[in-house]
Protein backbone atom coordinates (compact mmCIF):
# COMPACT_ATOMS: atom_id res chain seq x y z
CA UNK A 1 0.00 0.00 0.00
CA UNK A 2 2.99 2.56 -1.00
CA UNK A 3 0.60 5.28 -1.90
CA UNK A 4 -1.49 5.45 1.09
CA UNK A 5 1.56 5.04 3.07
CA UNK A 6 3.39 7.72 1.35
CA UNK A 7 0.40 10.05 1.34
CA UNK A 8 -0.04 9.53 4.87
CA UNK A 9 3.54 10.37 5.97
CA UNK A 10 3.07 13.60 3.63
CA UNK A 11 -0.34 14.00 5.84
CA UNK A 12 2.48 13.83 9.39
CA UNK A 13 5.26 15.41 8.25
CA UNK A 14 3.51 18.75 6.93
CA UNK A 15 1.23 18.85 9.94
CA UNK A 16 -1.58 17.88 7.86
CA UNK A 17 -0.88 21.40 6.11
CA UNK A 18 -0.67 19.35 2.64
CA UNK A 19 -3.42 19.57 0.23
CA UNK A 20 -4.72 15.34 -0.28
CA UNK A 21 -6.01 16.23 -3.93
CA UNK A 22 -2.62 18.10 -4.26
CA UNK A 23 -0.29 15.60 -2.99
CA UNK A 24 -2.22 12.59 -4.86
CA UNK A 25 -1.66 14.52 -8.23
CA UNK A 26 2.38 15.17 -7.05
CA UNK A 27 2.22 11.20 -6.04
CA UNK A 28 1.21 10.26 -9.61
CA UNK A 29 3.39 12.72 -11.06
CA UNK A 30 6.77 11.55 -9.25
CA UNK A 31 5.90 7.90 -9.93
CA UNK A 32 5.35 8.84 -13.38
CA UNK A 33 9.11 11.14 -13.53
CA UNK A 34 10.45 8.49 -12.54
CA UNK A 35 9.44 5.95 -15.14
CA UNK A 36 10.37 8.58 -17.49
CA UNK A 37 13.62 8.23 -15.90
CA UNK A 38 13.70 4.74 -16.49
CA UNK A 39 13.52 4.04 -12.92
CA UNK A 40 13.40 0.21 -13.37
CA UNK A 41 12.26 -0.80 -10.29
CA UNK A 42 8.88 -0.29 -12.85
CA UNK A 43 9.65 -2.75 -14.88
CA UNK A 44 6.95 -5.71 -16.04
CA UNK A 45 6.73 -8.08 -18.90
CA UNK A 46 3.34 -8.33 -21.17
CA UNK A 47 3.21 -11.74 -22.76
CA UNK A 48 0.51 -13.11 -25.32
CA UNK A 49 0.90 -9.71 -27.04
CA UNK A 50 -1.13 -9.52 -30.47
CA UNK A 51 -0.85 -7.20 -33.45
CA UNK A 52 -4.00 -5.52 -35.99
CA UNK A 53 -4.18 -6.61 -39.22
CA UNK A 54 -1.21 -4.31 -40.40
CA UNK A 55 0.93 -6.01 -37.76
CA UNK A 56 1.02 -2.68 -35.49
CA UNK A 57 1.16 -3.97 -31.90
CA UNK A 58 -0.84 -1.70 -29.30
CA UNK A 59 0.58 -1.07 -25.83
CA UNK A 60 -1.48 -0.64 -22.55
CA UNK A 61 -1.98 3.18 -21.40
CA UNK A 62 0.03 2.58 -17.58
CA UNK A 63 3.48 1.47 -20.50
CA UNK A 64 5.81 4.75 -20.20
CA UNK A 65 9.11 3.00 -22.23
CA UNK A 66 9.93 -0.36 -24.25
CA UNK A 67 13.09 -2.23 -22.72
CA UNK A 68 12.39 -4.88 -25.69
CA UNK A 69 10.99 -7.98 -26.56
CA UNK A 70 11.16 -11.80 -27.06
CA UNK A 71 10.03 -13.31 -29.85
CA UNK A 72 10.10 -17.09 -30.41
CA UNK A 73 12.46 -18.14 -28.46
CA UNK A 74 14.94 -14.55 -29.59
CA UNK A 75 15.56 -11.13 -27.66
CA UNK A 76 14.95 -8.47 -29.65
CA UNK A 77 16.27 -4.72 -28.80
CA UNK A 78 13.98 -1.91 -29.23
CA UNK A 79 15.10 1.20 -31.73
CA UNK A 80 12.78 4.37 -32.60
CA UNK A 81 11.52 5.20 -35.79
CA UNK A 82 14.56 7.49 -36.91
CA UNK A 83 17.06 5.05 -36.59
CA UNK A 84 15.15 2.14 -38.19
CA UNK A 85 14.08 4.67 -41.02
CA UNK A 86 17.81 6.22 -41.30
CA UNK A 87 19.52 2.29 -41.65
CA UNK A 88 16.67 0.76 -43.96
CA UNK A 89 13.85 3.24 -46.18
CA UNK A 90 11.47 0.30 -47.24
CA UNK A 91 11.46 -1.25 -43.59
CA UNK A 92 7.87 -1.35 -43.09
CA UNK A 93 7.70 -3.78 -46.62
CA UNK A 94 10.61 -6.17 -45.08
CA UNK A 95 9.24 -9.00 -44.25
CA UNK A 96 11.26 -12.18 -42.13
CA UNK A 97 12.60 -13.23 -38.93
CA UNK A 98 12.18 -10.59 -36.40
CA UNK A 99 15.37 -8.68 -35.27
CA UNK A 100 13.96 -5.69 -33.68
CA UNK A 101 11.17 -4.12 -32.24
CA UNK A 102 9.77 -0.31 -33.87
CA UNK A 103 9.02 1.46 -31.09
CA UNK A 104 6.70 4.42 -32.06
CA UNK A 105 6.79 6.52 -28.48
CA UNK A 106 4.82 7.46 -25.65
CA UNK A 107 2.88 9.33 -28.01
CA UNK A 108 1.55 6.80 -30.11
CA UNK A 109 1.69 3.49 -27.50
CA UNK A 110 2.85 1.65 -30.53
CA UNK A 111 5.41 -0.66 -31.85
CA UNK A 112 6.15 -2.91 -35.03
CA UNK A 113 8.70 -5.99 -35.56
CA UNK A 114 10.79 -5.60 -37.82
CA UNK A 115 11.21 -7.06 -40.14
CA UNK A 116 7.52 -8.47 -40.26
CA UNK A 117 7.14 -11.91 -39.13
CA UNK A 118 4.81 -14.17 -42.23
CA UNK A 119 3.09 -15.44 -39.09
CA UNK A 120 1.65 -13.59 -36.24
CA UNK A 121 3.61 -14.38 -33.06
CA UNK A 122 2.21 -16.45 -30.76
CA UNK A 123 5.52 -16.21 -28.62
CA UNK A 124 6.16 -12.34 -28.00
CA UNK A 125 6.64 -10.96 -24.73
CA UNK A 126 7.54 -7.43 -24.29
CA UNK A 127 9.40 -5.79 -21.39
CA UNK A 128 8.16 -2.60 -20.30
CA UNK A 129 8.68 0.37 -17.82
CA UNK A 130 5.12 0.79 -16.48
CA UNK A 131 2.95 3.85 -14.43
CA UNK A 132 2.20 2.13 -11.09
CA UNK A 133 -0.05 3.24 -8.19
CA UNK A 134 2.15 1.51 -5.66
CA UNK A 135 5.85 1.23 -5.82
CA UNK A 136 8.04 -0.93 -3.09
CA UNK A 137 7.26 0.05 0.22
CA UNK A 138 11.13 0.77 0.94
CA UNK A 139 10.60 3.86 -1.53
CA UNK A 140 8.11 5.82 0.66
CA UNK A 141 10.21 7.49 2.66
CA UNK A 142 12.03 9.19 -0.34
CA UNK A 143 8.69 9.82 -2.28
CA UNK A 144 6.52 11.03 0.93
CA UNK A 145 9.93 13.73 0.46
CA UNK A 146 9.20 14.38 -3.39
CA UNK A 147 5.63 14.91 -2.62
CA UNK A 148 6.45 17.61 -0.12
CA UNK A 149 9.22 19.35 -2.07
CA UNK A 150 6.36 20.07 -4.34
CA UNK A 151 3.70 20.67 -2.09
CA UNK A 152 5.51 23.16 -0.14
CA UNK A 153 6.82 25.09 -2.82
CA UNK A 154 3.52 26.43 -4.91
CA UNK A 155 1.85 29.48 -4.42
CA UNK A 156 -0.37 28.39 -1.30
CA UNK A 157 -1.07 29.84 2.54
CA UNK A 158 1.82 27.49 3.83
CA UNK A 159 4.65 27.71 1.16
CA UNK A 160 7.75 27.50 2.67
CA UNK A 161 10.82 27.92 0.18
CA UNK A 162 13.31 26.88 2.96
CA UNK A 163 11.49 23.63 3.71
CA UNK A 164 10.46 22.68 0.31
CA UNK A 165 14.54 22.61 -0.16
CA UNK A 166 15.04 20.68 2.21
CA UNK A 167 12.75 18.02 0.88
CA UNK A 168 14.02 18.25 -2.26
CA UNK A 169 17.33 17.81 -1.26
CA UNK A 170 15.90 14.75 1.02
CA UNK A 171 14.16 13.34 -1.74
CA UNK A 172 17.24 13.43 -4.05
CA UNK A 173 19.47 12.04 -1.63
CA UNK A 174 17.47 9.29 -0.63
CA UNK A 175 16.66 8.03 -4.36
CA UNK A 176 20.40 8.09 -4.54
CA UNK A 177 20.98 5.39 -1.82
CA UNK A 178 18.35 3.29 -3.44
CA UNK A 179 18.74 3.62 -6.87
CA UNK B 1 16.95 -3.15 20.45
CA UNK B 2 13.58 -2.68 20.59
CA UNK B 3 11.22 -0.06 19.21
CA UNK B 4 10.22 1.36 22.57
CA UNK B 5 14.08 1.86 23.42
CA UNK B 6 14.78 3.20 20.17
CA UNK B 7 11.69 5.39 20.23
CA UNK B 8 12.97 7.02 23.63
CA UNK B 9 16.21 7.79 22.41
CA UNK B 10 15.20 9.78 19.29
CA UNK B 11 12.24 11.55 21.48
CA UNK B 12 15.04 12.50 24.36
CA UNK B 13 17.53 13.52 20.82
CA UNK B 14 14.40 16.28 19.42
CA UNK B 15 13.62 17.24 22.91
CA UNK B 16 10.19 15.73 23.22
CA UNK B 17 10.37 13.04 26.00
CA UNK B 18 6.64 13.14 27.30
CA UNK B 19 5.98 13.84 24.38
CA UNK B 20 3.90 16.35 23.22
CA UNK B 21 4.99 17.41 19.64
CA UNK B 22 4.09 14.11 18.09
CA UNK B 23 2.27 10.87 19.10
CA UNK B 24 4.91 7.67 19.83
CA UNK B 25 2.79 5.94 16.96
CA UNK B 26 4.48 8.94 14.60
CA UNK B 27 7.67 8.50 15.64
CA UNK B 28 7.66 4.98 15.53
CA UNK B 29 6.36 5.28 12.35
CA UNK B 30 9.07 7.08 11.34
CA UNK B 31 12.21 5.14 13.17
CA UNK B 32 10.36 2.21 11.39
CA UNK B 33 10.68 3.98 7.69
CA UNK B 34 14.08 5.04 8.24
CA UNK B 35 15.05 1.41 9.58
CA UNK B 36 13.92 0.26 5.61
CA UNK B 37 15.58 3.13 4.12
CA UNK B 38 18.65 2.37 5.67
CA UNK B 39 18.72 -0.80 5.48
CA UNK B 40 18.23 -0.90 1.89
CA UNK B 41 20.69 1.85 1.35
CA UNK B 42 23.50 0.05 3.23
CA UNK B 43 22.42 -3.88 2.81
CA UNK B 44 23.03 -4.80 6.17
CA UNK B 45 20.28 -7.27 7.15
CA UNK B 46 20.32 -10.14 4.07
CA UNK B 47 17.86 -13.38 4.04
CA UNK B 48 18.81 -16.67 2.09
CA UNK B 49 16.12 -18.59 0.11
CA UNK B 50 16.50 -21.49 -1.66
CA UNK B 51 14.31 -21.49 -4.59
CA UNK B 52 13.93 -24.37 -7.41
CA UNK B 53 13.91 -23.49 -10.99
CA UNK B 54 11.46 -24.15 -13.11
CA UNK B 55 12.89 -26.54 -16.50
CA UNK B 56 13.39 -24.15 -19.71
CA UNK B 57 12.11 -20.88 -17.68
CA UNK B 58 14.97 -18.15 -17.62
CA UNK B 59 12.63 -15.28 -15.92
CA UNK B 60 11.03 -15.04 -12.80
CA UNK B 61 9.43 -11.96 -11.15
CA UNK B 62 11.32 -11.24 -7.97
CA UNK B 63 8.53 -9.56 -5.61
CA UNK B 64 6.00 -12.65 -6.40
CA UNK B 65 8.84 -15.08 -5.89
CA UNK B 66 10.61 -13.30 -2.61
CA UNK B 67 8.15 -11.10 -1.13
CA UNK B 68 10.84 -9.80 1.15
CA UNK B 69 13.27 -9.03 -0.87
CA UNK B 70 14.75 -5.16 -1.29
CA UNK B 71 17.59 -6.01 -3.58
CA UNK B 72 19.03 -9.37 -4.93
CA UNK B 73 22.82 -9.27 -3.70
CA UNK B 74 24.42 -12.71 -4.61
CA UNK B 75 23.24 -16.12 -5.88
CA UNK B 76 25.01 -19.39 -4.96
CA UNK B 77 24.59 -23.05 -7.09
CA UNK B 78 23.71 -26.32 -4.88
CA UNK B 79 27.20 -26.49 -4.76
CA UNK B 80 27.72 -23.21 -3.21
CA UNK B 81 29.43 -21.52 -6.25
CA UNK B 82 28.33 -18.42 -6.96
CA UNK B 83 26.96 -17.60 -10.02
CA UNK B 84 28.41 -14.77 -12.08
CA UNK B 85 26.66 -11.58 -12.04
CA UNK B 86 26.38 -10.00 -15.58
CA UNK B 87 24.59 -7.03 -16.78
CA UNK B 88 21.74 -7.07 -19.11
CA UNK B 89 23.40 -6.11 -22.05
CA UNK B 90 26.36 -9.00 -21.88
CA UNK B 91 24.17 -11.56 -21.95
CA UNK B 92 22.12 -9.92 -25.38
CA UNK B 93 25.90 -9.76 -26.82
CA UNK B 94 26.68 -13.37 -25.89
CA UNK B 95 23.67 -15.11 -27.11
CA UNK B 96 20.80 -13.67 -29.13
CA UNK B 97 18.56 -16.75 -28.16
CA UNK B 98 19.08 -16.40 -24.36
CA UNK B 99 15.12 -16.93 -24.01
CA UNK B 100 15.64 -20.47 -25.33
CA UNK B 101 19.02 -21.34 -24.33
CA UNK B 102 19.17 -24.33 -21.78
CA UNK B 103 21.55 -26.32 -20.15
CA UNK B 104 22.61 -28.89 -17.04
CA UNK B 105 22.81 -26.03 -14.25
CA UNK B 106 22.85 -21.67 -14.43
CA UNK B 107 26.10 -20.10 -14.73
CA UNK B 108 25.32 -16.32 -14.66
CA UNK B 109 22.15 -13.99 -13.57
CA UNK B 110 20.92 -10.90 -14.33
CA UNK B 111 18.05 -8.31 -14.45
CA UNK B 112 15.91 -7.19 -16.84
CA UNK B 113 14.98 -3.80 -14.88
CA UNK B 114 14.85 -4.46 -10.94
CA UNK B 115 11.72 -6.65 -10.77
CA UNK B 116 12.50 -9.59 -13.59
CA UNK B 117 15.25 -11.80 -12.46
CA UNK B 118 17.50 -13.50 -15.21
CA UNK B 119 18.72 -17.09 -14.38
CA UNK B 120 21.14 -18.48 -17.65
CA UNK B 121 20.69 -20.91 -18.78
CA UNK B 122 17.42 -21.94 -17.91
CA UNK B 123 17.97 -25.70 -16.66
CA UNK B 124 17.23 -28.23 -18.96
CA UNK B 125 15.33 -30.40 -16.27
CA UNK B 126 13.29 -29.91 -12.82
CA UNK B 127 15.38 -30.60 -9.81
CA UNK B 128 17.73 -27.74 -9.93
CA UNK B 129 17.59 -25.80 -6.97
CA UNK B 130 19.80 -21.96 -6.24
CA UNK B 131 19.97 -20.06 -3.45
CA UNK B 132 18.67 -16.05 -3.25
CA UNK B 133 20.76 -13.61 -0.67
CA UNK B 134 18.71 -10.62 -0.45
CA UNK B 135 18.83 -7.50 1.51
CA UNK B 136 15.61 -8.18 3.35
CA UNK B 137 12.89 -6.04 4.02
CA UNK B 138 12.76 -5.18 7.68
CA UNK B 139 9.83 -5.42 9.91
CA UNK B 140 7.46 -2.72 10.46
CA UNK B 141 7.98 -1.20 14.11
CA UNK B 142 4.04 -1.45 15.00
CA UNK B 143 4.16 -1.33 18.68
CA UNK B 144 7.15 -0.92 21.32
CA UNK B 145 7.81 -4.44 21.58
CA UNK B 146 9.34 -5.01 18.36
CA UNK B 147 13.00 -5.51 18.12
CA UNK B 148 15.05 -4.18 15.10
CA UNK B 149 16.46 -6.86 12.87
CA UNK B 150 19.54 -4.27 12.53
CA UNK B 151 22.35 -4.42 15.02
CA UNK B 152 23.02 -2.17 17.79
CA UNK B 153 26.44 -0.69 15.39
CA UNK B 154 24.15 0.26 12.57
CA UNK B 155 21.66 2.10 14.44
CA UNK B 156 23.05 5.18 14.82
CA UNK B 157 22.60 6.41 10.98
CA UNK B 158 18.96 5.42 11.55
CA UNK B 159 18.17 7.56 14.97
CA UNK B 160 20.04 10.58 12.89
CA UNK B 161 17.84 10.63 10.16
CA UNK B 162 14.36 10.20 12.42
CA UNK B 163 16.28 13.41 13.92
CA UNK B 164 16.73 14.93 10.82
CA UNK B 165 13.48 14.36 9.91
CA UNK B 166 11.43 15.49 13.25
CA UNK B 167 13.78 18.87 13.43
CA UNK B 168 12.73 19.84 9.99
CA UNK B 169 9.15 19.42 10.65
CA UNK B 170 9.59 21.44 13.47
CA UNK B 171 11.18 24.20 11.00
CA UNK B 172 14.57 23.75 13.44
CA UNK B 173 16.87 23.88 10.61
CA UNK B 174 20.12 25.22 12.36
CA UNK B 175 21.31 21.50 13.19
CA UNK B 176 19.71 19.89 10.15
CA UNK B 177 22.83 20.79 7.54
CA UNK B 178 25.64 18.62 9.96
CA UNK B 179 23.02 15.64 10.43
CA UNK B 180 22.53 15.54 6.91
CA UNK B 181 26.66 15.26 6.51
CA UNK B 182 26.76 12.76 9.19
CA UNK B 183 24.26 10.46 7.81
CA UNK B 184 25.41 10.63 4.58
CA UNK B 185 29.16 9.88 5.45
CA UNK B 186 27.75 6.72 8.14
CA UNK B 187 26.07 5.70 4.84
CA UNK B 188 29.37 6.17 2.86
CA UNK B 189 31.15 4.20 5.59
CA UNK B 190 28.81 1.79 5.20
CA UNK B 191 29.52 0.95 1.57
CA UNK B 192 33.57 1.64 1.92
CA UNK B 193 33.40 -1.20 4.61
CA UNK B 194 31.53 -3.58 2.93
CA UNK B 195 33.65 -3.06 -0.55
CA UNK B 196 37.19 -3.56 1.37
CA UNK B 197 35.29 -6.78 2.74
CA UNK B 198 35.91 -5.47 6.24
CA UNK B 199 31.72 -6.28 6.95
CA UNK B 200 31.30 -10.46 7.06
CA UNK B 201 29.32 -11.60 4.80
CA UNK B 202 27.15 -15.08 4.69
Amino acid sequence: MSQANVLGLVALLSDAQADATASLRYYQDLVYELGEQRFLWMSNSLPGQVPNADGLYTLPNAVIDMIGATYDGHWLDVVDQRTIESLDMGWRARKGDPQAVVYFGESSMSYRLYPQPAQPAVTLTVYVVENRVDLQVWLDLALAYGVLAKEFKRESTHRDEQYAGLCDELHRLFLSFLA
Amino acid sequence: MNAGTLRSILQARVRDPVPLANTEAQYRQILSECQRLVNAAGRLVLEATPFELTPRQPLYQVQTNFPRCVRIEFIRDVDNRDLDRVDFPSICNYSRTWPSDLGDTPRSYTFIGRDTLLVYPAPRDAGITITVYYTKLLTELVDDTINTDLRDDDLLPVVNLAEIIFLAKLRKFVDVPALVKQFTDDLRLIDDSRERGIMPMP
